[in-house]
C-alpha cells in the first residue's frame, strides 16, 4: 500500500530553530554572518518552475543604541555549503530607520523569495551585514528583551523557515 | 482509493484553511491581550499530530491622542493552541512570538503599518489555533485593522481585512 498526502505546497521543507540567546550582528562593513536557521539543503521537484524561500525572525536595535541600517543577502551553494555566492543582487533587501537614536526599531521580519529552480541539491542561506562600519549599528536577533509589559531575558522568537516548489 | 495490479494507493488530503475577514470593526489592542480578529481556527488533520504553517496579516495604526500627539504603538504578539476552543484549555506555543513597535521619540510621528505573522508549528496536538496581542503599556496602545487616512483625506474610513491562512505541511 502507498500513502500518498497531498498538501498545499509542493514539496515542502521546513526548519523551525529555537533559541536561547540573542544573535548580535557584525557592524564591520562587507562582514556578512548567516542569520541562525536560515540555511538549508534543498532539491526542487523535478517538475517544479519556481522555488520559493520564505523565513520569518525578529530583529531590534542592538542596546548599545544607535541606528539600525542592515542588507540582507540571499546566497547559494552548490558544493554542499563548502563556497558560497549571492543569487542575484536583485534579491538584496534593506531594512531599518534612519532617525533618533532613541528608537528601537523592533522588526518581525517577514520574506518570500521566488527563484528559478534548479536540478539537484543545493543549499541557501540567508546573510545580514551592515551598511556602513560604525560601532553602533548592530542588531539583535531572535531575543526579545520586553515582554508582557516589562522587560525580559528569557523570551525568544523562533526563525521559521519553508521551502517549497512551485 | 486506487488499486492497480493489487496495489492500493490512498490519497490523504492535508489540512488546509484560509480565513479574510470583511469590513472588519476596529480593534484597539491595550494592556491586556485580546485575541486578533479573524486569527482563529479550527484545525482537521487525520493523525494525533500534525506539522502546520500558520500566516496572518494585520493592518496596524497609531492612535491619535491630542495637539498632534500620538501613542508610539508597541505591542508583543503571540500564538496560543487550545483542545477546546479555548473555553478552559489556553496553551502559549513557545518562542512563536514577536514584539512590534513603532516607538520613536517624536509624539506627532506617524505609525501604518501592516504586519505578517508566519509561524510552523512542529507536532501540534490541538485542534485551535489563534494570535493574541497586547500593549507594552497604556502610552503604547495601537489600532488594527482600519484608517481614517486614504487617498489624501484625513476623514475615510478604510479597511484593511486580516487574512488567514493555515496549512498542514
Amino acid at each position: 500500500m502507498t500513502y500518498i498526502k497531498k498538501t498545499a505546497f509542493k514539496l515542502p521543507k521546513f526548519l523551525v530553530t529555537s533559541h536561547t540567546s540573542q544573535q548580535i550582528t557584525t557592524t564591520t562593513i562587507n562582514d556578512s554572518e548567516t542569520v541562525i536557521g536560515s540555511q538549508i539543503s534543498y532539491t526542487p521537484s523535478i517538475d517544479a518552475n519556481k522555488v520559493v524561500y520564505e523565513i520569518s525572525f525578529y530583529s531590534q536595535k542592538a542596546n548599545s543604541g544607535g541606528i539600525v541600517f542592515r542588507i540582507l543577502d540571499l546566497e547559494e551553494s552548490s558544493d554542499g555549503g563548502s563556497s558560497w555566492s549571492v543569487i542575484n543582487q536583485k534579491f538584496k533587501k534593506n531594512h531599518g530607520l534612519w532617525g533618533i537614536s532613541g528608537q528601537k526599531n523592533r522588526y518581525y521580519m517577514h520574506f518570500r523569495y521566488v527563484l528559478p529552480t534548479w536540478s539537484g541539491e543545493r543549499y541557501l542561506r540567508l546573510r545580514t551585514s551592515t551598511y556602513t562600519d560604525f560601532p553602533n549599528r548592530s542588531s539583535e536577533l531572535h531575543q526579545l528583551t520586553e515582554w508582557d509589559g516589562t522587560s525580559a531575558t528569557d523570551q525568544f522568537c523562533n526563525t521559521n523557515l519553508l521551502v517549497y516548489s512551485i | 482509493m486506487k488499486v492497480k495490479n493489487n496495489i492500493m494507493t490512498y490519497k490523504v488530503e492535508k489540512f488546509l484553511t484560509t480565513n479574510s475577514t470583511n469590513n472588519p470593526t476596529s480593534q484597539t489592542i491595550t494592556t491586556s491581550w485580546s485575541e486578533l480578529t479573524g486569527s482563529r481556527c479550527n484545525l482537521s488533520f487525520k493523525e494525533n499530530t500534525a506539522n502546520i504553517l500558520y500566516k496572518y496579516s494585520f493592518y496596524t495604526y497609531n492612535i491619535y491622542t491630542n495637539s498632534n500627539n500620538y501613542k508610539k504603538t508597541f505591542i508583543h504578539v503571540k500564538l496560543q493552541k487550545s483542545n477546546d476552543n479555548f473555553s478552559s484549555n489556553i496553551v502559549d506555543l513557545p518562542g512563536c512570538q514577536f514584539n512590534f513597535s513603532g516607538d520613536t521619540e517624536q509624539n506627532d510621528d506617524f505609525f501604518y503599518k501592516s504586519c505578517s505573522p508566519f509561524f510552523i508549528v512542529e507536532n501540534l496536538d490541538s485542534n485551535y489555533l489563534r494570535l493574541v496581542a497586547r500593549s507594552y503599556s497604556s502610552a503604547n496602545d495601537t489600532k488594527l485593522h482600519r484608517s481614517t487616512f486614504w487617498d489624501g483625506a484625513t476623514n475615510a474610513d478604510v479597511y484593511y481585512n486580516p487574512t488567514l491562512l493555515v496549512a498542514e505541511l
